[in-house]
């Protein structure tokens, strides 16, 4: 059985860039000036560096594996064009992590599509599955078991709105800190905090009453 | 956990029950917290529930595949599809734009020519005598006002004029 790890004990996920030495981060500015002096090496360099946080900004918001990957290049053609007009005044990562976030966005008011729509109710067997996994914490060892579980999360994650859940899932699953994710959003650090404190406790309501619809609908199954 | 009655955490400890959750809590405000948790049921309930739905979510969590250079090569390579893309939407436009600039530099040619032509024939040709059309007509309709008598002899020429002229 493989636990899920604990808040603030968590692996980190590989998306998960480690706080950068002040010589990287000059080292990283000297590429950003070369970049933007036309020096196609130097941007292929950064993209390098980011791709596998940009890949999981997106994947955080969109939540379609298809789709992420188009959508990170796109977010890095776009910055290819217009690095020019970056002034440095914010760290690079946060500058590309920002396109990434309207180009998500932009793409799902494009598409005109909730980033995952589920319609349909949980099964008897999947809020049992899910319930073990609530009450014990532990999540089942077997992939497809796994898997269903996630696709169940997802669906509880669609009740939340699309802001909400993005910042959940950049925290939760891609593991953005709360200052990263303030920064890409634009939101106070605070707002942050109080968000995804809330749009967990909304997560929790609603799997609660998914998993009372079911119970009574078994219950009434059983009495018929 | 069925039936359970929901009751939201108190808004003022929000984000610190946030930095408690990520462990992030210490000291002076740690102690805040403790200290309004030990009598805030609602907290205390909220703290669990967040607890359990950050589970659940980081359910989600799946190793990221490294996509390594495989995708940098094909970021480039959208780069340079983009970089031809513009490149092929200037060169429709150039012929257009260079066709353009030759005329405008024509005409300015044309306008500074003109100009030049007329300052020299200002300067070289005399000043022509203003010549009103029909001027006799005029002079008809608006004869110049007759002199003023000066002399007391001119007041009683002119009194005997006006007379005369009835």
């Amino acid at each position: 059985m493989a636990d899920v790890p604990e808040h603030g004990a968590v692996q980190r996920p590989l998306a998960q860039a480690p706080a950068r030495p002040p010589r990287q981060a000059e080292d990283e500015r000297a590429l950003v000036r070369r970049a933007q002096q036309g020096d196609a090496g130097a941007f292929e360099e950064l993209v390098s560096r980011h791709q596998q946080r940009v890949l999981a900004v997106v994947g955080g918001t969109l939540r379609r594996r298809e789709d992420v990957e188009d959508i990170a290049q796109q977010v890095f053609v776009k910055a290819y064009f217009s690095i020019k007009r970056f002034d440095m005044r914010s760290a690079f990562s946060t500058w590309l992590y920002k396109i990434a976030v309207n180009e998500c966005w932009d793409y799902l008011r494009k598409k005109r599509v909730r980033p995952l729509l589920y319609e349909a109710d949980l099964s008897e067997d999947q809020v049992r599955q899910l319930d073990a996994f609530v009450n014990t914490g532990r999540a089942p060892a077997d992939a497809s078991r796994r898997a269903e579980l996630g696709e169940m999360v997802e669906q509880l994650l669609s009740q939340l709105s699309d802001e909400d859940r993005q910042i959940l899932l950049l925290k939760e699953v891609e593991g953005f800190s709360v200052q990263e994710i303030s920064d890409m959003l634009d939101l106070n650090v605070n707002t942050v905090k109080v968000r995804m404190f809330r749009a967990r406790a909304r997560l929790m309501r609603t799997y609660r009453q998914r998993f009372g619809e079911t119970r009574r609908k078994r219950a009434a199954g059983k009495r018929g | 956990m069925e039936g359970r009655k929901e009751r939201s955490a108190c808004r003022e400890f929000e984000a610190l029950l946030e930095d408690s959750l990520a462990g992030q809590l210490g000291g002076a405000e740690g102690e805040r917290l403790s200290a309004h948790l030990s009598s805030c049921a609602a907290c205390r309930q909220a703290l669990e529930e967040a607890r359990l739905g950050g589970q659940v979510v980081r359910l989600l969590r799946q190793p990221t595949e490294d996509l390594g250079a495989v995708f940098t090569r094909r970021v480039m390579a959208g780069i340079r599809d983009e970089e031809a893309r513009r490149g092929r939407t200037w060169d429709f436009w150039r012929p257009i734009e260079v066709l353009a600039l030759r005329f405008s530099l024509t005409a300015a040619l044309a306008l500074a020519l003109l100009c030049g032509y007329g300052v020299i024939h200002s300067r070289f040709s005399a000043p022509a005598e203003v010549e009103i059309a029909g001027q006799p007509e005029i002079r008809e309709l608006f004869p110049e006002p007759a002199h003023q008598p000066i002399t007391n002899d001119q007041i009683l020429l002119s009194i005997a004029d006006r007379s005369h002229g009835k």
